[in-house]
C-alpha cells in the first residue's frame, strides 16, 4: 500500500496575542484541507498533540481532540499523542500506519503549542525522576542539551564560533520564511554576544528557531502525492531529543551523542518535532 | 547557639551524616550494571533485585554547562530573579560505574571536560522547619 501525503496547512509559529494554541490548530488543519480539496467530514482518523495541557503552568490549555469542537462533531476518532519533542512525527507515523493497516482511507495529523517565555516548567515526575532532580534546578530543557553540545564539541574540536555560524544561517533563513518564529537576522558577532544561558548556548543560538516550513519541504516538492519515508526516520528523532536522565552508564550515552548529528537534526526539522501549528493530511494512495 | 539540623534532600541518594560520605547506587545481580539512584529494577537489562552499592567518590567531569538564570520552580534556592548567582553543572564520570548528573562546585575559569573533582555534601536551601537541605556535589580535587 501506498500512503501519501495530499494536503498540508500551517499556522506562523510564534506567541500571537489574542491568537489560542488552538487557534492556530485550527487554522492549520483547514489550510491542509484546503490544500487538499478536502472538508472535515472526510477525515476519518485524526491524531494531534500539544504538549502544553500535560504542562503544570499551563492549566487551561486543551488536549489536541478538542479540536473537533471547532471543526464538527462528525464523530472522527482523535487520539492525543503525547511523545515529548517526536510528538508531531508520532502522529504523523501514527496516521500512516492507520492507513496502512486499513483503519481509513483519509488520515489526519496535527500539532499546536503556545507556550509562556522562558524553559519548560516540567515537573520531573513526568519524566519518572523523582521530585529531588527538579529542585537542583536540573529540570531545564537548555540545560541538557547545552551538556550533549558540550561534551561533542569536545570531542569534535568545534567552537563557539561554529554554532553562531549555524545559528546565523537559522536566522537568515528564518528571517525568509513568512511563517517563522524568529524574522530578524543576527550576524554571528551579534549571537556570540548576546547574554549566555546554558555555556556553550547563549540567548541567540536560538533553540527554537526551526525552519517553520517543515511539511512544505517535503510536501510541496515531491507535489503533495508522495509515498512516505517517514517512519524509519521518527525512532531516529525520538533519540535525538530524548532528555538526559540523573544518571547513564557509557554504552547509552554514545548512541546519544551519535544521533546528534547534522543528518539527524534536519530529519528532526523535516519532521515537525515540536507541535507546531501544522497539519498533514495523508491518504491511501494505492488505488 | 542555635543548631540547625540538615536533611538530606532525599533519602536513599547518600550516606548522611558521615564523615566520608558516599552516593548509594544500585549494582545489577545479572548484568552488573551500576545506576544513580538506586532503583529497585535495572534499566539495562530488566532483571528486579538490583542491590544497593557505595560508589566511588572521585571522578572527572565529562560534560558540564552554566545555569545562567534562574530556574523556574520546583527550583528554589531563596533568590530573587535579579540577585541569582549562577552555577554550574555537568555529569561526572566515576570510573568503571556511572555518570552523575550534579552541581559543580568549581570556577568558570576551571571547568573543563576530564577536570578530577570529588564528592562532597553541601546546604542547598533552607526548608520551612528552618532544617538546612543538604545534597550531593562535586568540587574540583588537585
Amino acid at each position: 500500500m501506498k500512503v501519501a501525503v495530499v494536503g498540508i496547512g500551517i499556522h506562523p509559529f510564534g506567541r500571537h496575542p489574542g491568537v489560542s494554541a488552538s487557534d492556530m490548530g485550527v487554522q492549520a488543519i483547514r489550510r491542509a484541507l484546503a490544500d487538499a480539496d478536502l472538508s472535515w467530514k472526510d477525515i476519518e482518523y485524526a491524531f494531534g498533540g500539544s504538549l502544553a495541557p500535560i504542562l503544570p503552568d499551563h492549566d487551561n490549555a486543551p488536549m489536541a481532540d478538542t479540536l473537533v469542537n471547532h471543526l464538527g462533531l462528525t464523530g472522527v476518532p482523535f487520539v492525543n499523542v503525547a511523545n515529548g519533542c517526536a510528538t508531531a512525527g508520532s502522529a504523523v507515523a501514527l496516521a500512516a500506519n492507520a492507513i496502512e493497516a486499513g483503519a481509513c482511507q483519509i488520515g489526519l495529523a496535527v500539532g499546536f503549542d503556545k507556550h509562556p517565555r522562558g524553559h519548560f516548567a516540567a515537573a520531573a515526575g513526568m519524566a519518572g525522576i523523582e521530585p529531588w532532580f527538579g529542585e537542583h534546578g536540573f529540570m531545564v530543557t537548555t540545560q541538557f542539551f547545552a551538556m550533549k553540545i558540550q561534551r561533542y564539541m569536545h570531542e569534535f574540536g568545534l567552537t563557539p564560533e561554529v554554532l553562531a555560524k549555524v545559528a546565523a544561517k537559522n536566522f537568515r533563513n528564518g528571517a525568509k520564511n513568512p511563517n517563522a518564529w524568529r524574522r530578524t537576522p543576527f550576524t554571528e558577532e551579534e549571537i556570540l554576544e548576546s547574554p549566555m544561558v546554558n555555556d556553550p548556548i547563549v540567548s541567540r543560538t536560538g533553540l527554537c528557531t526551526c525552519a517553520q516550513r517543515v511539511c512544505a519541504q517535503d510536501g510541496s516538492v515531491p507535489s503533495r502525492y508522495t509515498v512516505l519515508p517517514f517512519r524509519s526516520s521518527v525512532y531516529r528523532v525520538q533519540l535525538w531529543m530524548q532528555p538526559l536522565p540523573p544518571s547513564k552508564s557509557r554504552a547509552s550515552a554514545q548512541p546519544m551523542l551519535q544521533s546528534l548529528n547534522f543528518r539527524t537534526a534536519r530529519l528532526a526539522l523535516r519532521l515537525c518535532t515540536w507541535p507546531k501549528p501544522d497539519c498533514v493530511l495523508m491518504a491511501n494512495r494505492s488505488t | 547557639m542555635i543548631t540547625s539540623v540538615q536533611v538530606p534532600i532525599a533519602p536513599g541518594l547518600f550516606t548522611w551524616p558521615s564523615d566520608e560520605p558516599y552516593l548509594m547506587g544500585g549494582l545489577c545481580p545479572k548484568c552488573a550494571n551500576i545506576t544513580f539512584p538506586s532503583s529497585p529494577s535495572c534499566p539495562r537489562c530488566g532483571s528486579d533485585g538490583v542491590h544497593s552499592k557505595a560508589l566511588t567518590r572521585v571522578g572527572t567531569v565529562w560534560t558540564w554547562t552554566t545555569q545562567g538564570f534562574r530556574p523556574k520552580p520546583p527550583y528554589w534556592d531563596g533568590s530573587s530573579k535579579e540577585d541569582f548567582e549562577p552555577f554550574i553543572l555537568g555529569y561526572v564520570e566515576l570510573e568503571n560505574e556511572v555518570m552523575v548528573e550534579t552541581q559543580l562546585l568549581v570556577r568558570r575559569e576551571e571547568v573543563r571536560v576530564g577536570m578530577p573533582v570529588v564528592l562532597d555534601i553541601v546546604p542547598l536551601y533552607e526548608n520551612d522547619e528552618g532544617n538546612e537541605v543538604v545534597t550531593f556535589a562535586f568540587r574540583s580535587r588537585v
